[in-house]
C-alpha cells in the first residue's frame, strides 16, 4: 500500500510554527477536539445528499459541479445497500450496518462514530435540516448512531462552530483562552460521581433488562465524556479568521426553509475550517432527510420552485422533472466544491508540502440509488421507457494522505458497508464487521 | 351528547400491512380480541420505567428551581428529542441519554451552575455563602437543591458523596467553585435526569414511592418538577388516594405550565405547527399569518377544554373559532379588533372544530395546493389510530396543479384512487381529505377552486366499514359521534401522559378503561378524563419486571 502515514506530534507542531501558523497558540488546549492521540492527520468528511441521483444526468450535469477537482476524485459505481434495504428507512443503513431485518433501536453504531472512537476524537455531525419540528427527530432523519443511540445533527452553524473550532479568545474578546485545565479536572470529578451513580443504579435494578439497557447507554455516554477530558485540542489557526459564510448566518433561523442555502454554506465552511485547523478530524454533514419536501427556490438555490422529494426525486417518466432533480443534486456538489474543497485546497498546517485535501477523504453518499425507484442496490431500473443502470451514489474526493488512488471511475460489485470499511482504513482504523456482517475495504479505490 | 359505550372494536389495533400487496391482509381486518373497554377483565399496570426528562421538561425544571437566573440563562442546550412510533417526543422507551444528550446536559448544567454560583445569585439562593461560606453551608446547598433536583430527600450517602466532591474542588478553587461543580454533578445525575417510576417491591407488584408519585403528577400534568408543596403533600400521605391525586392533577392542568403541556400534546397529536417557516403560493407574508393561526388554535383549545369543559366531540364540532383582527381579515369573516382573541361563530358551511382550524389545514397542505392525502392521514392515524404502511418503492409524483383546469380532487382521484395499487392504501386517507376541500392550502374557506366546483363527498374509514360524508362539518360530526375516535384520542392522551409506559394505544387500553368509559358516557370533559389518569392503578403501581 502506498499510503504515507504521518505522525502527528511535536515535530509537526514545530513545523507548523515554522510556517508561521498559529505560533503562539498552537499548543492551546480545549476539551472540544482531541488530536493528541491521533496518529494520522487524515480528515474524513461524509456528505449525505438525500434520495439518490438521476444517473442519466450524472456525467453530463451533476459531476461537472466538481470540475475544479476532477483529478482528485473517484466516482464509484456498483455499491449496494446491505441486504437489499429499500426506501426511506435505508437512511438508517447508509452509514451503519443497520439492515431491514433489524428492529428499531438496534444498536448499530455508524462508521463516523466507530472511527472516531478508535482514533479517540469527536465525531461531529452537522445538519442542514429545514425541519417541520426542530424539537423532534423522526425515523426519516436518522443517519448516524453514536454509542447505541441515534444522534442528531447540529442544525445551527454558529453552534457547530462553537463546538468544532477552538476558542481563540476569552469570552470578552480581550485575550487568549484560558487553558481551563482546572475546569477539565473538576468536570472529570463531577462526571466520575455520575459514573458511579449509574453503576450503582444499574446494579440495583436487577430484572429490569430494558431499564438496565437504557442505563448502559447512559453509562457509555458519561464514560466517553469523561475520557474526553484527558484529550487536548490542537488548533493551528490563529488570529481573526475570515468566515464569511458563517457570518452570513447572523440573525437567520437555521430551520427556516428560505435560509437553507446559507445553512449549507456555513456548515461547509465551519467543517472545512475545523479540518484545516486540525480541530476536527471526523465530520458528517447531513443535508435534509429522506422525504424533505423543501422547495428548491430558496436564496442561493438553483431556483426550482418544486419539492425536492415528492415532486422532483420521484419523477420517473418525466424527463424535464428528472433534469431539474439533477440540478438540485448538482447544487449540493457545487456548494461542496465552492465552499469546502476550495478551502481545503491549501497547504496543510500539519504538512505544508501537501494540501489539506490531499490529506482528507470526502465521501459523498445517499440512501437510495434512484429517487423514483427507491432502490438501494446496483441494478437496472426502468426510467422513461428505458433501462438505466443505477447504484448507490458514491464519490471519493481527496487523497486520504496517499491512501486513495483518485482514479476517475471505479466499477465494483460490493456492499456499501465495504465502502464504509474503506473510509475507516483510509484514516488508519480497521473495521472488520458492521451490523453483524464481515466487511472488507475496497482495494480498487486505494493506492 | 356523549352517551355511548366502549364495545369491542375489533379492528382498532395498530396494523401495518403492505397495502400495495394484493395478497396482504386488509388493514381493516385484524385484532379480533382487542382487550379493552368491556373486554377488560381487570385494570392493568405497566412496566417499571425510568423516564428521561425531555428537553422542555429540563427547561421548565431549571426555570422553576432557579428562577433567580431567568434573566441571564439562555436555555437548555439539549438537542431534539426522538419522535417515537406514537408520534410523541416523550416516549419512555425512546428517550435515552446518548453522547450528545449527555454532552448537552453537561453544557446546560455548567451554564446554570456558573450563573447560580456567581456572587450575586449565590447570595440569594444560599444566604450563608455571604456570612459563613463553609462546609456546613455547602451541605445545606446540597440538601436543599439536591431535594429539588432529585425530587426527594437525599440519602446520607448521597449527601456525603457530593460533600466530598465539594471539598475536593473547594480545596483548589474556593467555595463558589465548589458549589458550582456540585451543582453540575447533581444536575446530570441519573437521579435528576430520570423520573423514576420503579417503586419498591410489594408482593407481586411494585408500588411507587410518595416522591415518585409527586414527580409523576408534576411532570405528567404540568411538564415540570414538583413544587416543594406537592412533594410534601405526597410525603405526608395526602396523595395516597385516587381522588386526591385526580384533584391534584386537575389543579396542575389549570396552571400555566399545565396549559402549555396540553398545547404540546395537541401539537404533537395533530401537528398544527407544521406551518412554521413555510410559504403558501399567493399569500403575502404568510409567516405572519401562520404565527397568528398557531395562536388561534391554542386559543380555540383553551376555549373548548378550559372555558367550556368540552370533550373530544366538542373539540371536533365546536361551531366557532377564536379570531384577532388580522385573521378575521385573512379568513374573511368575523369581527375582532387588534390582537385580542374573540370567540367568533363560523359562517354556515364554513367548517367546524379543530379540523377547520387554519393552522391544522395549512399544516397538512403543500405550498401550491391542498393535500387530501395529508389531511386524510390526520383522520386515519391521529383520530382513528390506524397505521399506514410505509409507501412502496415506486411512487410517481403527484402531477402539478393546473388551476382552473383540473381540481385537486381530480388530480388525486386519477393518481391515487383510479389506480388499483395506489388505491389499496389511499382509499383510507384521501376520501376523508376530499371532505375538507373547501379549505385552501392556506387554511381559508373557498367556495370554488379557481372557478371549478368543489366536490366534498368523501368517507371515513371506520373499522366496521366506510362511512359516507359530505363536507368538513359532516366529517367532523361523524368522527365526533364515533366511539372509535373517542377511544383513539383518549388513548393517545393516556399514551402522552404515561409516556407509553402503560402499553400505549395498542396494549394499554385496560389501564385506562374506566376513565375512557366515563368520557364516552358524557359524564366528563377531556381535561377531567386527563386528570383521572392520575387515579388509575398504573399511576402508582407497576409490574415486577420489565419486558426486556
Amino acid at each position: 500500500m502506498g499510503r504515507s502515514r504521518k505522525t502527528f506530534g511535536r515535530r509537526l507542531f514545530l513545523k507548523a510554527l515554522g510556517a508561521g501558523i498559529g505560533a503562539p497558540l498552537a499548543m492551546r488546549m480545549s476539551r472540544l477536539a482531541m488530536a493528541e492521540t491521533s496518529k494520522a492527520p487524515v480528515r474524513l468528511f461524509i456528505y449525505y445528499v438525500p434520495h439518490g441521483w438521476p444517473a442519466e444526468h450524472l456525467d453530463s450535469l451533476i459531476l461537472p459541479a466538481l470540475a475544479d477537482h476532477k483529478n482528485q476524485m473517484s466516482v464509484v459505481r456498483g455499491l449496494s445497500m446491505n441486504d437489499g434495504m429499500r426506501n426511506h428507512p435505508s437512511i438508517q443503513g447508509t452509514l451503519t450496518g443497520f439492515g431491514s431485518g433489524m428492529s428499531q433501536g438496534a444498536a448499530v453504531d455508524s462508521i463516523d462514530y466507530l472511527i472516531a472512537q478508535k482514533l479517540g476524537v469527536a465525531a461531529h455531525v452537522l445538519g442542514a435540516m429545514p425541519r417541520f419540528n426542530p424539537a423532534a427527530q423522526d425515523d426519516d432523519s436518522k443517519l448516524v448512531q453514536h454509542g447505541g443511540a441515534w444522534a442528531f445533527a447540529v442544525a445551527n452553524p454558529v453552534e457547530a462552530a462553537t463546538k468544532m473550532l477552538a476558542q481563540t479568545k476569552t469570552p470578552d474578546g480581550s485575550g487568549e483562552a484560558d487553558p481551563a485545565a482546572d475546569d477539565r479536572a473538576f468536570r472529570k470529578l463531577a462526571l466520575g460521581v455520575t459514573e458511579r451513580e449509574l453503576e450503582t443504579m444499574h446494579a440495583t435494578l436487577k430484572g429490569m433488562t430494558s431499564v438496565q439497557s437504557k442505563l448502559s447507554v447512559h453509562l457509555e455516554s458519561i464514560r466517553h465524556l469523561r475520557a474526553q477530558q484527558d484529550k487536548t485540542l490542537v488548533n493551528l489557526c490563529t488570529g481573526d479568521r475570515e468566515m464569511p459564510k458563517l457570518a452570513a448566518m447572523a440573525g437567520r433561523d437555521p430551520f427556516d426553509a428560505k435560509n437553507f442555502g446559507y445553512v449549507v454554506d456555513a456548515h461547509l465552511e465551519v467543517a472545512a475550517e475545523a479540518m484545516l485547523c486540525g480541530s476536527a478530524q471526523v465530520v458528517t454533514m447531513q443535508n435534509m432527510y429522506t422525504n424533505a419536501n423543501l422547495l428548491f427556490n430558496f436564496d442561493g438555490g438553483p431556483g426550482i420552485a418544486k419539492q425536492h422529494h415528492a415532486v422532483l426525486s420521484h419523477a420517473r417518466g418525466d424527463a424535464p422533472l428528472r433534469k431539474e432533480f439533477a440540478q438540485c443534486q448538482k447544487w449540493f456538489l457545487k456548494r461542496l466544491n465552492d465552499v469546502m474543497l476550495r478551502k481545503l485546497n491549501q497547504p496543510d498546517p500539519f504538512d505544508t508540502s501537501s494540501t489539506v485535501l490531499d490529506n482528507s477523504i470526502i465521501y459523498v453518499c445517499s440512501e437510495v440509488s434512484d429517487g423514483a425507484e427507491h432502490n438501494s442496490d446496483a441494478s437496472e431500473v426502468w426510467i422513461g421507457g428505458k433501462p438505466l443502470a443505477t447504484s448507490l451514489p458514491a464519490l471519493l474526493i481527496g487523497g486520504g494522505g496517499g491512501f486513495l488512488n483518485k482514479k476517475s471511475a471505479v466499477n465494483v460489485v460490493r456492499k456499501h458497508t465495504d465502502m464504509l470499511a474503506t473510509l475507516a482504513k483510509g484514516v488508519g482504523v480497521e473495521i472488520k464487521e458492521m451490523g453483524g456482517q464481515a466487511v472488507n475495504a475496497i482495494e480498487e479505490v486505494t493506492s | 351528547m356523549r352517551t355511548r359505550m366502549i364495545i369491542g372494536l375489533a379492528g382498532l389495533t395498530l396494523l401495518a400491512v403492505a397495502c400495495a400487496d394484493e395478497n396482504a391482509s386488509d388493514p381493516k381486518g385484524g385484532g379480533a380480541d382487542a382487550p379493552y373497554g368491556k373486554n377488560c377483565k381487570a385494570t392493568t399496570v405497566g412496566e417499571p420505567e425510568l423516564r428521561r426528562l425531555t428537553g422542555p421538561e429540563v427547561q421548565a425544571t431549571i426555570e422553576d428551581v432557579f428562577p433567580e437566573i431567568a434573566a441571564e440563562w439562555t436555555g437548555t442546550r439539549m438537542g431534539p428529542d426522538l419522535v417515537a412510533g406514537s408520534g410523541f417526543t416523550n416516549d419512555a422507551k425512546a428517550l435515552l441519554v446518548s453522547q450528545q444528550t449527555a454532552s448537552g446536559l453537561l453544557d446546560t448544567a455548567e451554564d446554570v451552575a456558573s450563573l447560580v454560583s456567581s456572587t450575586a445569585v449565590l447570595a440569594t439562593v444560599l444566604p450563608c455563602a455571604a456570612s459563613a461560606a463553609d462546609t456546613a453551608c455547602a451541605e445545606s446547598f446540597i440538601q436543599t437543591y439536591g431535594r429539588r433536583l432529585f425530587r426527594r430527600t437525599l440519602t446520607e450517602t448521597e449527601t456525603a458523596r457530593y460533600a466530598e466532591l465539594y471539598a475536593a474542588v473547594q480545596a483548589k478553587a474556593g467555595f463558589s467553585t465548589g458549589i458550582k461543580w456540585v451543582l453540575v454533578s447533581m444536575m446530570q445525575s441519573p437521579h435528576a435526569v430520570y423520573r423514576s417510576e420503579v417503586g419498591v417491591v410489594d408482593g407481586d407488584q411494585r408500588v411507587l414511592s410518595a416522591p415518585e408519585v409527586a414527580t409523576a403528577l408534576a411532570y405528567d400534568f404540568a411538564g415540570t418538577t414538583p413544587s416543594e408543596e406537592l412533594l410534601a403533600q405526597a410525603e405526608r400521605g395526602e396523595l395516597a388516594s385516587a381522588e386526591s391525586r385526580v384533584k391534584a392533577a386537575r389543579a396542575l392542568l389549570e396552571t400555566k405550565r399545565g396549559r402549555k403541556n396540553v398545547h404540546r400534546f395537541v401539537d404533537e397529536w395533530i401537528e398544527y405547527k407544521h406551518i412554521r417557516g413555510k410559504t403558501r403560493d399567493g399569500v403575502e407574508n404568510f409567516s405572519s399569518v401562520s404565527a397568528h393561526m398557531v395562536e388561534e388554535t391554542e386559543a380555540f383549545v383553551e376555549q373548548v377544554l378550559y372555558a367550556e369543559d368540552g370533550g373530544i366531540d366538542d373539540l371536533l364540532t365546536a361551531p366557532y373559532t377564536m379570531l384577532n383582527a388580522e385573521l378575521a381579515s385573512f379568513y374573511g369573516y368575523g369581527k375582532a379588533s387588534g390582537d385580542d382573541w374573540t370567540k367568533v361563530t363560523r359562517p354556515d358551511s364554513w367548517g367546524v372544530g379543530l379540523l377547520a382550524q387554519g393552522a391544522v389545514l395549512a399544516s397538512h397542505s403543500h405550498t401550491n395546493s391542498t393535500s387530501p392525502t395529508l389531511r386524510g392521514m390526520v383522520v386515519y392515524t391521529r383520530l382513528l389510530c390506524q397505521t399506514m404502511p410505509a409507501p412502496p418503492a415506486d411512487i410517481p409524483p403527484i402531477v402539478e396543479p393546473a388551476p382552473g383546469k383540473v381540481t385537486t380532487r381530480e388530480r388525486y382521484e386519477k393518481q391515487h384512487i383510479a389506480v388499483d395499487t395506489c388505491r389499496s392504501c389511499h382509499q383510507y386517507s384521501d376520501p376523508s381529505g376530499f371532505a375538507m376541500e373547501h379549505f385552501d392550502a392556506a387554511g381559508r374557506f373557498r367556495a370554488d377552486e379557481d372557478g371549478l366546483p368543489i366536490d366534498t363527498s368523501g368517507s371515513i374509514p371506520f373499522v366496521g366499514g366506510a362511512q359516507a360524508v359530505d363536507g368538513q362539518a359532516d366529517l367532523a360530526a361523524e368522527l365526533a359521534a364515533s366511539e372509535e375516535t373517542q377511544f383513539c384520542v383518549s388513548s393517545l392522551v393516556a399514551t402522552y401522559t404515561y409516556g407509553g409506559a402503560h402499553g400505549g394505544v395498542a396494549n394499554g387500553a385496560c389501564a385506562v378503561a374506566g376513565p375512557q368509559q366515563a368520557l364516552l358516557d358524557g359524564k366528563i370533559g377531556l381535561l377531567s378524563y386527563w386528570a383521572k389518569l392520575a387515579g388509575q392503578p398504573h399511576f402508582t403501581m407497576r409490574r415486577l419486571n420489565d419486558g426486556g
